[in-house]
C-alpha cells in the first residue's frame, strides 16, 4: 500500500509531464486554479494518464467530484484496494 | 425629507414628459401607441352614439357586390362616384393634347368587384374616347407564383413587371410622336406624393425588403425633371398595381421601360391605396406640370369598392375630408 | 406570446399583481405561475401545451423511478429510454422531414427513383429549449450530482416558466428548481433592476435589431445584384443583428423573472470582447455552451481519453456538429457547427502555442489583433448561419469574392452608428452583468436616461411591424 505522499509524487511526475509547463509541486490542498495551465483538457488527459499508471478505469462522476489534489489521492488509495 | 422632495418632483418631471410623448403619439395615426390607445377605446366605449371617423374598420369588398338592395344602392353610389371623377380626369388629360392609355390590370379577373368593374369601366372608356387596354390575357395563363410574390403578397414581381411593360411599349412605340402642347409658367416644386429625396429600404412587414429611391419631386424615379422638357415623357398614374411595391426602382414597371428607352423620361407617380378621386386632385394639383405626353392611366374594380368611406379614410390623400354619405352609413350599420 | 407584443403587456402586469398578492403562499404563487405558463405558451397554440406537459411528465417520473433503484444497469435503462423518448419527439417534429428528404436526394443521386412528399409538421415553439432542460436534469440525477425532485408540480412550473420557456436561458433544475421551493423575496431594488434590464432587451431588439434586419433582409434577398462592400457590411450587421436579437430576448427573460423574484442563468456576457473563439463561447449563449460543454463535449471526450489530443478536437467537432443540428434542421446550421467544431478544436490543441505567440508581442496590440480575427471569424460563421441554404452561402460567397469593388454601398451603412454606440456603451459597462445597469448612478440621471429610452422604442417605426425573435425558430 502506497502512503499518501508517495502518490502525490508520482502525481507530480505525472502533472508536469502532461502539463508540460516547468515543474509543478502539489499538495493535498492544491486546486485548478493554483496550477498554470491546469484545465479541463489536460484534466482529461491526467486522469488517463493516471488511470494508466494504477490500472484501474475512473467513471465520469467520480472524476467530476474531486475538488483538489488530496481528493484524488484519496480515490486513488480508494480504487487501488 | 428636502431630497426626497427633489427625487419626488424629479419623478413627476420625467413622468412629465413621458405622458406628453405618449400624449403626442396616441394622435399620430400611424403610431402602435395610438392603435393601442384606439382598440382599447372601442373595446370599452361600443355604445358611444358620437361618430368619430376613425372607428370604422375596414370592411370586407365583397359586401358591396352582396346580393341585397342596400349593397346594390351602394354601389350605384359608388359607380357614379367613379364616373364623374373619370370623366372630369379624362376631359383634364385630354385637354392637354397628351395621348391617354387606359390599362386594365388585375391577377383575379373571375371576382365579382373586377367583373363588374370591367364591364363599367371599359363603357366608360368607349363613351370617353379613350384606349382600354386589357392586361388580363397576358397574364392569366400564368402562375401565380410565377409573376406575383404569393403567396406572400399579390403584387407583381419582376417577371410580372416584365410582362406588363413589354406590352406597355408596344404602346410607347406606337406614340413616340404624340407630344403635349401644354406648358406652364409657374409650376410646383414637388409633382408626386410620395415623400422626396427617399433612399430607404422597407420591407413593408412582409419581410419582402425593398430599395425605395424618389426624386426631389416626390416621384418614383431615380432624377429630377428639368423644364423646359427635351424628351418626350410617360406618366404613370395609378394605385399599387403601377407603384410596384417589393421591388427596387430598375425592377418596377417605369425602371424596366425607362431602360428600354432612355432617349424618353419615364415617371412613376402612382401610389398604394389611391383611386380615381386621388388620380383628379393629384392630376389637377401637381402631376399635369410634368407635362407629360403620354400617360398610363392604371385602374380596376377595386377602385370603384374602395371609393367607399372605409376605405378612403385610410388611403385617400384628401382623407381628412372624407365624409360617409347616408347609404353608405346605412350599409355599414348591417354589418357591424 | 411575444415579449413585445401588445398581448405582453396585459398579461405580464396581471400576472405580476397577482403573483405578489399571493406573496403569502407559496404554494398558489407555483400555481399561478404554472397557469400562467402554460397560457402563454398556449396562446400561440393550445394544443401544444399537451405536448409540454407530456414532456416534462415524463421526464420527472423517469427521474424519479432512476433515483429510486440502486442497480446501474435499471438507472441506464431509465436514461435511454429518456433520451430516447425526447429525442425522439425532437426529431419527430423538427427533424423528420428534413432527414427523410436528404436520404431521398442521396437516393437521387445514386440513380433511385424515389418519390416524397414533405409531412405537414409544425414545429412546437420551444421545443429545443424544453428538451435540452429536461435531459440536463435527468444526466444530472444519473451522475448522482443531486437527487431528483419529488415536488411534482414545482417541477412542471419550473420547466415551463414563461420567461425562459420560449428561448431559453436553457436552465438547469439544481438553479431553478430550489427557487421554486423557496419564499421569493419582494424588493424594489430587484424590481428596478429587472425593469432596467427588460427595458434594455427591449431597445436592443426593438431599436437595433429590427432597425439592421431591414437591410440585412434586403442583402440577403438581393445578393446577386449587390457589390461586396455592401454584402460584408450586411453581414456584419447580421452579426450584430443576432446579437441584439438574441441577447435582447435574454435581458427581457431575466429581467421578467426578476420582477417575479427568480433569477435565471446569464446568458451572454460582452462576446464580442473576446480574444479566442473558445471565450467568444463562453460568452455566447452561455446556457447552451454550458450545457454542451456538460453533456455532450465532457463525456465524449472522456469516452474518448485512450484516443489523446485526437479525441479532444473529435469531442469538439462532434459536440459542435450537434449543437449546431439543434439550431435547425438545415445542412447550413450543421456547417456552422463543424466550423465552430474544427475552431475550437484547433484552440484546444494549440493552446500553448498561442501563449507563446503571445508572450512575443504587445499585449494590448496581441488582445485587439486576435478580438478582430476572431471577430471576422464569427463573422463569417454568422453569413453561413444566416443563409436560407447552402447555396445562397455558396452564391453569397462567390459575389463577394468575384463581384467588382464599388466603394459606395447599397445598404444604410448609417446604421453601423449603432453597433460603434452598442459597443462603446458595452466597453464601458462591461463589468455589469448587462449593460444598462445603472441603478447605482445618481437617481435624475438613470431616470432620463429610462425615459429617453422608452421614448426611443416607441418612436420607433420597427414597433408596427414586428419580427419574431430569431431564436423562436429553433
Amino acid at each position: 500500500m502506497k502512503t499518501q505522499l508517495q502518490i502525490i509524487e508520482e502525481l507530480n511526475e505525472i502533472f508536469t509531464e502532461v502539463i508540460d509547463e516547468g515543474e509543478v509541486s502539489l499538495t493535498p490542498e492544491t486546486t485548478a486554479n493554483d496550477v498554470d495551465g491546469w484545465d479541463s483538457l489536460n484534466h482529461i488527459q491526467i486522469i488517463y494518464a493516471v488511470e494508466k499508471k494504477y490500472g484501474f478505469k475512473f467513471t465520469l462522476p467520480e472524476i467530476q467530484n474531486l475538488k483538489n489534489i488530496g481528493d484524488l489521492v484519496n480515490l486513488i488509495i480508494e480504487k487501488s484496494r | 425629507m428636502n431630497k426626497n422632495a427633489v427625487k419626488i418632483l424629479t419623478a413627476v418631471l420625467i413622468l412629465g414628459v413621458l405622458g406628453y410623448f405618449f400624449y403626442e403619439k396616441s394622435k399620430d395615426k400611424d403610431s402602435v401607441v395610438s392603435s393601442a390607445v384606439s382598440s382599447g377605446e372601442k373595446a370599452g366605449d361600443s355604445t358611444s352614439s358620437g361618430i368619430n371617423l376613425s372607428d370604422y374598420d375596414k370592411i370586407p369588398r365583397e359586401e358591396l357586390y352582396a346580393d341585397n338592395d342596400l349593397a346594390k344602392k351602394t354601389l350605384d353610389e359608388l359607380k357614379q362616384r367613379y364616373k364623374t371623377d373619370f370623366e372630369q380626369l379624362v376631359k383634364e388629360m385630354k385637354a392637354t393634347g397628351a395621348k391617354l392609355v387606359f390599362c386594365w390590370i388585375t391577377t383575379e379577373p373571375t371576382i365579382p368587384m373586377q367583373r363588374v368593374g370591367k364591364e363599367f369601366i371599359s363603357n366608360l372608356c368607349k363613351t370617353n374616347g379613350v384606349d382600354f387596354i386589357d392586361f388580363v390575357p397576358l397574364i392569366s395563363n400564368k402562375k401565380p407564383e410565377e409573376i406575383t410574390f404569393m403567396p406572400v403578397d399579390g403584387h407583381f414581381n419582376e417577371n410580372g413587371a416584365r410582362i406588363l411593360t413589354n406590352e406597355m411599349a408596344k404602346y410607347v412605340k406606337k406614340y413616340d410622336n404624340v407630344k403635349t402642347t401644354a406648358t406652364y409658367t409657374e409650376r410646383p416644386k414637388v409633382f408626386g406624393d410620395q415623400d422626396p429625396n427617399q433612399n430607404t429600404i422597407t420591407d413593408g412587414g412582409k419581410n419582402l425588403p425593398y430599395k425605395l429611391v424618389t426624386n426631389s419631386q416626390g416621384l418614383r424615379m431615380d432624377y429630377d425633371l428639368t423644364f423646359p422638357k427635351t424628351k418626350q415623357r410617360i406618366l404613370y398614374i395609378g394605385d399599387s398595381a403601377l407603384f410596384f411595391p417589393f421591388l427596387d426602382n430598375n425592377k418596377t414597371g417605369s425602371g424596366q421601360l425607362q431602360a428600354m428607352f432612355p432617349n424618353k423620361e419615364v415617371i412613376n407617380a402612382a401610389k398604394i391605396g389611391y383611386s380615381v378621386d386621388d388620380y383628379l386632385s393629384l392630376w389637377n394639383d401637381k402631376l399635369k406640370y410634368t407635362e407629360p405626353d403620354i400617360i398610363f392611366l392604371q385602374s380596376s374594380g377595386d377602385d370603384i369598392a374602395d371609393l367607399y368611406f372605409t376605405h378612403r379614410i385610410k388611403y385617400s390623400r384628401k382623407a381628412d375630408e372624407i365624409k360617409p354619405t347616408e347609404t353608405e352609413l346605412s350599409l355599414y350599420k348591417t354589418l357591424k | 406570446m411575444l415579449f413585445s407584443s401588445f398581448s405582453f403587456f396585459i398579461f405580464f402586469p396581471i400576472v405580476f399583481i397577482l403573483y405578489w398578492a399571493l406573496k403569502a403562499n407559496r404554494k398558489w404563487q407555483n400555481m399561478l405561475l404554472l397557469v400562467s405558463s402554460y397560457v402563454f405558451y398556449g396562446w400561440w397554440d393550445w394544443r401544444f401545451c399537451f405536448l409540454l406537459l407530456f414532456s416534462s411528465t415524463f421526464g420527472f417520473f423517469v427521474t424519479k423511478l432512476l433515483s429510486e433503484t440502486d442497480s446501474d444497469k435499471k438507472r441506464r435503462l431509465y436514461m435511454n429510454l429518456s433520451i430516447v423518448v425526447h429525442i425522439g419527439i425532437l426529431c419527430y417534429y423538427k427533424y423528420f422531414n428534413f432527414f427523410i428528404s436528404s436520404f431521398t436526394d442521396f437516393a437521387k443521386n445514386l440513380g433511385f427513383n424515389v418519390d416524397y412528399t414533405p409531412l405537414q409538421i409544425a414545429l412546437p415553439l420551444a421545443i429545443s429549449f424544453f428538451t435540452f432542460h429536461i435531459l440536463g436534469y435527468t444526466y444530472d440525477v444519473y451522475q448522482r450530482k443531486y437527487p431528483a425532485s419529488n415536488n411534482y408540480f414545482e417541477f412542471i412550473a419550473h420547466i415551463a416558466f414563461f420567461p425562459q420557456l420560449v428561448a431559453g436561458p436553457i436552465e438547469r433544475a439544481n438553479h431553478l428548481l430550489p427557487q421554486f421551493a423557496n419564499k421569493r423575496q419582494f424588493s424594489w431594488i430587484k424590481m428596478e433592476d429587472g425593469l432596467m434590464q427588460m427595458l434594455w432587451g427591449f431597445f436592443k431588439k426593438i431599436v437595433i435589431a429590427d432597425t439592421l434586419a431591414t437591410q440585412v433582409n434586403y442583402a440577403f434577398a438581393h445578393y446577386q445584384d449587390l457589390h461586396p462592400i455592401t454584402l460584408i457590411i450586411a453581414v456584419i450587421m447580421f452579426t450584430f443583428q443576432m446579437y441584439c436579437d438574441f441577447s435582447g430576448y435574454s435581458d427581457i427573460a431575466l429581467g421578467c423573472a426578476r420582477l417575479l423574484g427568480f433569477e435565471l442563468l446569464q446568458n451572454f456576457n460582452y462576446p464580442f470582447f473576446s480574444t479566442s473563439v473558445s471565450e467568444f463561447w463562453r460568452k455566447w449563449h452561455m446556457s447552451l455552451s454550458n450545457w454542451i460543454q456538460d453533456y455532450l463535449f465532457t463525456p465524449i471526450s472522456f469516452n474518448k481519453r485512450a484516443w489523446g489530443k485526437f479525441g479532444i478536437f473529435y469531442a469538439a467537432l462532434v459536440s459542435f456538429t450537434i449543437s449546431g443540428l439543434w439550431h435547425g434542421a438545415n445542412w447550413t446550421f450543421i456547417i456552422w457547427g463543424a466550423v465552430h467544431g474544427i475552431a475550437i478544436g484547433y484552440e484546444l490543441l494549440t493552446k500553448k502555442k498561442r501563449k507563446g505567440w503571445a508572450k512575443k508581442y504587445n499585449p494590448i496590440a496581441y488582445s485587439i489583433g486576435s478580438g478582430i480575427l476572431v471577430f471576422i471569424f464569427w463573422s463569417f460563421t454568422q453569413l453561413i448561419f444566416r443563409a436560407t441554404s447552402v447555396d445562397h452561402f455558396y452564391g453569397i460567397l462567390k459575389q463577394i469574392v468575384t463581384a467588382k469593388w464599388v466603394f459606395q454601398p447599397e445598404v444604410n451603412s448609417v446604421y453601423l452608428l449603432y453597433i460603434v454606440g452598442l459597443l462603446l456603451f458595452e466597453w464601458f459597462q462591461r463589468s455589469k452583468p448587462y449593460a444598462l445597469q445603472i441603478i447605482n448612478w445618481p437617481y435624475y440621471i438613470k431616470w432620463a436616461i429610462c425615459a429617453l429610452i422608452i421614448i426611443t422604442i416607441f418612436s420607433s417605426k420597427n414597433l408596427n411591424n414586428q419580427t419574431e425573435f430569431l431564436y423562436f425558430q429553433f
